[in-house]
């Protein structure tokens, strides 16, 4: 078990990275495609989703403390059962976590340097997670305090230097698409919102748990309003139909960046963001995998299985998907399915049910 | 040891920065326009790009063309043809010596042949390009875009740079009203707003210097960007040219007017006195009513802000409150007057300009579901009431006209 702790603000602000280091980069196109100017709309709503989530992971972290995701599952549902569902959560961290390595080389890949080979930005990558990862939890969640910052002052850049070509009135009219496209585009963008749940894997690292709830709410609160800050931008900028026909949304809104014919070609802000926060993102996956993977059977150390699990992310996002187009159906039509509606909200809602029901007859019977 | 791996690796590290996507800027050619045409070749229509690739020496100032008799040419044009655009710049790289680089290109033209075709595929390339820009401008060419990218111009020498100055400097004022991209993909997005871009020709300079006349038998051309293209809203299809005064009409109701003159002939003088009023800031809003019968009336509501700049004539009343009373009315209606000739060019060609169609769906959803599927064949047939509000502020720093005496009035 980690023998180090960190703060319950690291934790807040390195789940502030996780949440915001992807979502912006597809979802604008995924919900303006599906609901056009009503996008950030959705947004807002994913952030009820993402409250909720909050709150479950937490009453599940009181219960249990001390102990992970992983190693509760077995003292909820019984062993066999336990130790199945653990390894299905094992594998999710190692699948998604991979999809968070392709997006790396495939970002770069789109917009900054196409002829280069994505297996030189996955490995690049995942050898600076590895090193990272093998240095401690404590060092790698202080460099995130150093990133977010510029993480966040590139995207608020983003979001505020494209304002002169800008026309607030292409947002109307509002909420013209039934509740349901709504609800259902929301998921979507709830999914990333719910990988908050990861957080269940730091709570034992943690010094105390008594502000964590009330940080990690603000911080899906928090994203929710850069997520839909940055769809009201690109819906004013490019339209609600156009902003769902751009592969990158925000990329393209930082190309239009141009104040005064002195201030253009900006886009490396985002190239900035994504570079920064997908290697934070990908260290917190890499974590719950391998910290994960070892208290499944049950070993006291993980740093053996950093070397394996580097080469199977690597593997894995060359392999998973062949191609942008494959990538963005999967998150707009399986992501939520796998993400939101089962591992992150359901599957931890039911555990927490079935452990308070067990708790009480426990203490009936006693 | 750990220390010399460390530093041999780091030391690696600075040697092998950047290896696939290394670009060296002598070895770009930086294209400062593309000019899009359609060609028929032995019954195939084919895509005819024309690159203007600037020369870097000759555009920096005290250079090139300081040199006298041999000035170094600001710039070359080429051409290559092919399918599709892509296809077209592809066909002429063994014609470079140099790695086409569009990350400089700031205006694109397409002429008159290949935008009564559509526009729409010609506008795929540059949006999906990663070099190109969504805020490039956009421009057609009255006749061959060829032709603008080869004229060169005294003093700015690349067309494609004096239309994109043109566009920077004076869009917003006259007649000029320029287009990215961004906004024509913007307009045809909405499936019922008729994009427009702004139209240039080729046309003899018109005062030409004895250096000049020396040349037998070469009038030199300059460029002109006037009135509008207007296309359909479907594949982008060319329907015709706005003139000035559409132009002018239409740039009030999307609120571009940025700054320019209005000249109203004066009602309270002899015969042709003309009153200049320059426009320091307008804004327009559209709002959409119902009348009886629940079909949509749009309101367009015109403020502009006046100040008087030039009293062409004798009359020699000073500018007291009636007159620059009088003088608002005026403007009022000469603003009203481009509107509707506009609008009537507009619902000759069916063509939605204004984004009357957008409008009512921002403002009424419901009704715009009914009428979406008709609105073209509507569009002709719907009220527009113009409601023009012109304030007069200034009339700079004298105030009666010339050789204007007291007591005469």
């Amino acid at each position: 078990m980690e023998n180090c702790t960190i703060s319950e603000r690291q934790l807040a602000w390195l789940m502030t990275t996780a949440l915001l280091a992807t979502v912006i980069y597809f979802v604008p196109q995924i919900a303006a495609r599906s609901v056009e100017q009503d996008a950030w709309l959705t947004a807002a709503i994913a952030t009820v989703w993402g409250i909720i989530n909050v709150l479950v992971i937490m009453a599940l972290g009181r219960l249990f403390p001390g102990l992970t995701l992983l190693e509760y599952i077995p003292l909820i549902i019984g062993k066999p059962m336990g130790k199945l569902l653990g390894a299905l959560y094992a594998v999710w961290f190692l699948l998604i976590g991979a999809f968070v390595l392709r997006e790396l080389g495939m970002l770069l890949n789109i917009a900054v340097m196409p002829e280069t080979p994505t297996a030189v930005f996955t490995v690049t990558g995942i050898a600076l997670v590895f090193y990272a990862i093998r240095s401690g939890l404590e060092v790698w969640t202080r460099v995130n305090e150093v990133l977010l910052p510029i993480i966040l002052l590139a995207i608020i850049a983003v979001i505020v230097l494209p304002v002169p070509s800008m026309d607030f009135r292409r947002l109307l009219p509002i909420a013209d698409h039934p509740i349901g496209a709504l609800l259902a585009s929301s998921f979507v963008s709830a999914s990333w919102r719910g990988e908050v749940f990861m957080a269940s894997m730091f709570l034992p690292a943690l010094s105390g748990l008594q502000r964590s709830t009330r940080n990690l709410v603000l911080v899906v609160v928090l994203v929710g309003l850069i997520l839909a800050a940055i769809e009201v931008a690109a819906v004013a900028t490019f339209g609600g139909v156009q902003t769902g026909q751009l592969e990158l949304p925000v990329f393209s809104l930082a190309r239009m960046i141009n104040l005064g014919k002195v201030l253009d070609r900006v886009e490396v802000l985002i190239v900035f963001t994504w570079i920064l926060g997908n290697f934070v993102k990908l260290c917190i996956f890499m974590y719950c995998f391998v910290l994960g993977t070892s208290q499944l059977v049950g070993c006291k150390q993980y740093q053996f299985l950093l070397f394996p699990a580097a080469v199977l992310f690597v593997a894995l996002a060359d392999n998973e998907l062949q191609s942008v187009a494959e990538f963005t159906d999967f998150l707009t039509n399986v992501w939520a399915a796998y993400a939101l509606l089962s591992f992150e909200l359901v599957i931890p809602l039911f555990l927490y049910v079935v452990a308070c029901l067990r708790l009480r007859s426990k203490r009936r019977a006693t | 040891m750990r220390r010399h791996v460390s530093v041999v690796l780091a030391v690696c590290l600075l040697l092998t920065g950047g290896c696939w996507d290394r670009r060296e800027i002598n070895e770009l050619a930086l294209v400062v326009a593309v000019a899009a045409d359609v060609v028929r070749e032995k019954g195939q229509e084919e895509v005819m790009l024309t690159l203007q690739i600037a020369n870097p020496v000759a555009l920096l100032p005290g250079q090139g063309g300081g040199g006298g008799g041999s000035a170094a040419k600001a710039f070359w044009t080429i051409t290559g043809k092919g399918q599709s655009v892509r296809d077209a710049s592809v066909a002429m790289l063994n014609k470079i010596p140099k790695k086409l680089f569009y990350g400089q290109a700031r205006v694109y033209v397409i002429g008159e042949d290949a935008a009564k075709s559509g526009i729409a595929r010609f506008l795929d390339r540059p949006l999906r390009d990663r070099s190109t820009r969504r805020n490039m401008y956009l421009a057609i060419a009255r006749g061959s875009a060829k032709q603008v990218m080869e004229v060169e111009m005294p003093t700015f020498r690349a067309t494609g740079i004096a239309i994109s100055n043109i566009f920077d400097l004076e869009g917003g004022h006259e007649a000029i009203l320029p287009v990215t991209l961004n906004d024509f993909v913007y307009w045809l997005s909405t499936g019922s707003t008729c994009p427009v871009a702004p139209a240039v020709l080729v046309m003899p300079q018109t005062s030409v210097s004895s250096e000049d006349l020396k040349v037998p038998g070469k009038t030199p051309k300059a460029i002109e960007v006037s009135g509008l293209a207007v296309f359909d809203n479907k594949q982008g299809r060319l329907l015709g040219f706005f003139n000035e005064k559409e132009t002018a009409g239409l740039m009030w109701v999307l609120g571009k007017v940025k700054e320019r003159e209005i000249t109203v002939p004066c009602s309270g003088g002899t015969g042709k006195q003309a009153v200049v009023l320059t426009v320091v800031k307008s804004e327009s809003r559209i709002v959409v009513d119902r009348d009886s019968a629940g079909l949509p009336v749009f309101r367009v509501k015109i403020r502009t802000l006046c100040n008087l700049a030039e009293n062409f004539g004798s009359r020699e009343e000073a500018m007291m409150p009636s007159d620059l009373q009088e003088l608002e009315v005026c403007a009022n209606s000469c603003i009203k007057q481009e509107i509707m000739s506009a609008l009537h060019q507009a619902r000759v060609w069916k063509a939605d300009v204004f984004g009357f169609g957008e409008e009512l769906r921002r403002q009424d959803p419901d009704q715009w579901r009914k009428l979406a599927a008709s609105w073209g064949e509507m569009f002709p047939g719907i009220r527009v009431v113009v409601e023009t509000k012109t304030t007069l502020r200034q009339r700079g720093l004298s105030i009666e006209a010339p050789g204007a005496r007291k007591g005469e009035r």
